[in-house]
């Protein structure tokens, strides 16, 4: 889930716990987000609430200042292009009219005028879609986000703290050095290692069961025993020097 | 800026605790290790090791050092004897189960101790190894062990001299290796010695055997890996009957030539089949110790004899006295036959590069 989806959701949530209308929906900016999130498009279907959230949205309109310039726009343009439009309409000829045109439009207008104000204000409130919310959506909608809520609220805000991610990487850091380095100050590892040797053994002897094992190998004094137990450094040293004919002694 | 050095110093405290408590998780293993295989022995061998045990204690701290650094030389050897065998083999041993397998690596740094024993025995002049063989056996570690501390500093002084010249080390230069603390002589002589021979093998050409990649892989290891390798390297070409043909020394026997080239490929032939087979010792794994070493010993001397006979080592006559010999006298006759071959071949003064 992304920051973009936990930010929505937290809205709805909040939304939804504050019991408001349906209406209030529309006041959140979520439309492009749900365009573009399908998890979050999967939660609301489930409870058939994706409907009625697009249902609610409200229509498209321009920010007060984009309008002004697009207007301002719009008449600067008209100017020139209203002179050229007039030059070409007098070279045209005149258009036909139909002749039963006059008598059709007015009858319209007769119609419409016979109607009374309230018809005419009720079919202009249509417009607006009613919007009919079940009574238990909300509540069905927060079960959905339950698992959610905990998690989200818990961690985010901690964690995006500086000073928090701060304490966290010295405590890291601290932790990382006792762990290196509390086995080796003295008088402690004895202790560890003793811990590691069975009951009546001495843990020294265990750390010499090499040299122990090999007591009498190392304890004979013939000479190839001698020699082969020379440092391997040595051993090449010696071959080194009898090549090339260093002094034997 | 301020970022990366913060990065720096997190990383290099990270690398710090790591590598401080690696070192100590080895300790830790290797004490965990010891453990598992205390727990393995009988009790009659757990009392033994006790009682080694006290024994090491009373020693004085010095024999207690000098103990340990053998030990640590052991163990090594043990490694090194492990190394040698070839995989398949190697693997086989492992699949073993403990006591086979502990015995088993215990017979196999036995035979690579003798190697060596037996190569050292022709580095040193006769009459050391006469006076060591001599000695009475209380006095011969201590006697050994002041000559090869007096050996060690003129070796290493000597060496330094030699190879310093053919480097082109100006003077000074040399005078200051020399002077170097005792402890550091023979790794300094075997750097030396690898820096040489890599000038060598620039100058005159790979050792036979070798490309150019291997050559590299090689001279990337330290001094001590890389001389045990180029050895096993010349060892196996002599072997499959090739020269090995790489530097001064080597086991060329004086008067070689008139003994002929495939006499002397024989006598190494012999040489390699005079040495138990680690092979054999793997197959009888489950014999007793006593069965396995007879065995061992029969199949050893079988090889011999089939060497003698094919390559004509000894005239027909000879041949069937050998077969009558007992194991100890036929191992002799073996190893007077092949001595020439640890007759170290050393270059007249003049020739000495």
């Amino acid at each position: 889930m992304n920051p973009g989806c936990r930010a929505f959701r937290r809205s709805l949530e909040q939304l939804l716990e504050d019991a408001r209308g349906p209406q209030e929906w529309t006041s959140l900016s979520w439309h492009e987000h749900l365009l573009g999130c399908r998890d979050c498009r999967a939660l609301l279907e489930a409870e058939e609430a994706l409907e009625l959230l697009l249902a609610s949205l409200p229509a498209p309109s321009l920010p007060p200042r984009l309008a002004r310039r697009v207007l301002a726009r719009l008449r600067r343009g008209e100017a020139t292009r209203e002179a050229a439009l007039d030059r070409l309409l007098e070279l045209d000829p005149a258009a036909p009219a139909p002749s039963d045109l006059a008598r059709v439009v007015l009858a319209g207008l007769e119609s419409e005028r016979a109607q009374p104000a309230e018809a005419r204000l009720d079919a202009l409130l249509e417009r607006a879609r009613a919007v009919d919310v079940p009574g238990d959506l909300p509540r069905r909608v927060l079960a959905q986000l339950a698992p959610e809520r905990t998690l989200v609220r818990r961690r985010r805000p901690i964690l995006a703290r500086r000073p928090v991610q701060l304490a966290l990487a010295a405590g890291l850091l601290a932790l990382l050095a006792a762990w290196a380095f509390w086995p080796h100050r003295a008088g402690l590892r004895p202790e560890r290692e003793l811990a590691q040797a069975p009951p009546g053994v001495d843990a020294r002897m265990l750390e010499q069961l090499d040299l122990l094992e090999q007591w009498d190998l190392l304890r004979r004094n013939d000479l190839d025993s001698l020699l082969s137990t020379l440092p391997q450094a040595d051993q090449l040293l010696f071959e080194m020097g009898s090549e090339e004919g260093a002094p034997g002694g | 800026m301020k970022h990366a050095h913060a990065l720096l110093l997190v990383l290099a405290v990270l690398s710090l605790c790591v590598a401080s408590r690696s070192q100590g998780a080895s300790q830790s293993d290797a004490l965990a290790d010891a453990r598992r295989r205390w727990e393995a022995l009988a009790p009659d061998e757990q009392a033994r090791m006790k009682t080694r045990w006290e024994h090491y204690k009373s020693l004085p701290e010095g024999e207690q050092r000098e103990l340990r650094a053998r030990a640590q030389v052991v163990l090594d050897l043990r490694q090194r004897a492990a190394r040698r065998l070839p995989v398949p083999l190697r693997e086989r041993v492992q699949q073993l189960p403990e006591p086979q397998r502990g015995q088993i690596h215990s017979e196999l740094l036995e035979l690579e101790m003798a190697r060596i024993g037996a190569r050292m025995r022709a580095v040193l002049p006769p009459e050391v190894v006469q006076e060591l063989e001599q000695a009475r056996p209380d006095e011969r570690a201590k006697f050994f062990a002041d000559y090869q501390v007096k050996q060690r500093v003129r070796v290493t002084r000597y060496m330094i001299e030699r190879l310093g010249k053919r480097l082109g080390l100006a003077p000074e230069e040399i005078e200051r290796l020399k002077k170097e603390p005792e402890a550091q002589g023979a790794a300094r002589v075997l750097e030396l010695r690898q820096r040489l021979t890599q000038e060598e093998g620039r100058e005159f050409g790979l050792p036979p055997g070798l490309t150019q990649e291997k050559w590299q892989s090689l001279l990337a290891l330290p001094p001590e890996e890389f001389f045990e390798r180029l050895a096993d390297h010349v060892r196996d070409r002599q072997l499959a009957g090739a020269e090995a043909g790489i530097g001064s020394g080597g086991a060329r026997p004086a008067g070689d030539s008139a003994q002929g080239l495939p006499r002397l490929r024989a006598l190494r032939r012999l040489q390699e089949a005079s040495q138990a087979d680690p092979a054999d010792l793997v197959e009888l794994a489950y014999e007793s110790p006593q069965a396995r070493r007879e065995e061992v010993a029969e199949r050893t001397r079988e090889r011999c004899l089939r060497i003698l006979s094919e390559d004509q080592l000894i005239s027909g006559d000879e041949l069937e006295r050998w077969r009558s010999l007992n194991g100890p006298a036929f191992a002799g006759q073996v190893e007077k036959l092949i001595a020439p071959l640890l007759t170290r071949w050393r270059p007249p003064a003049d020739e000495k590069r």
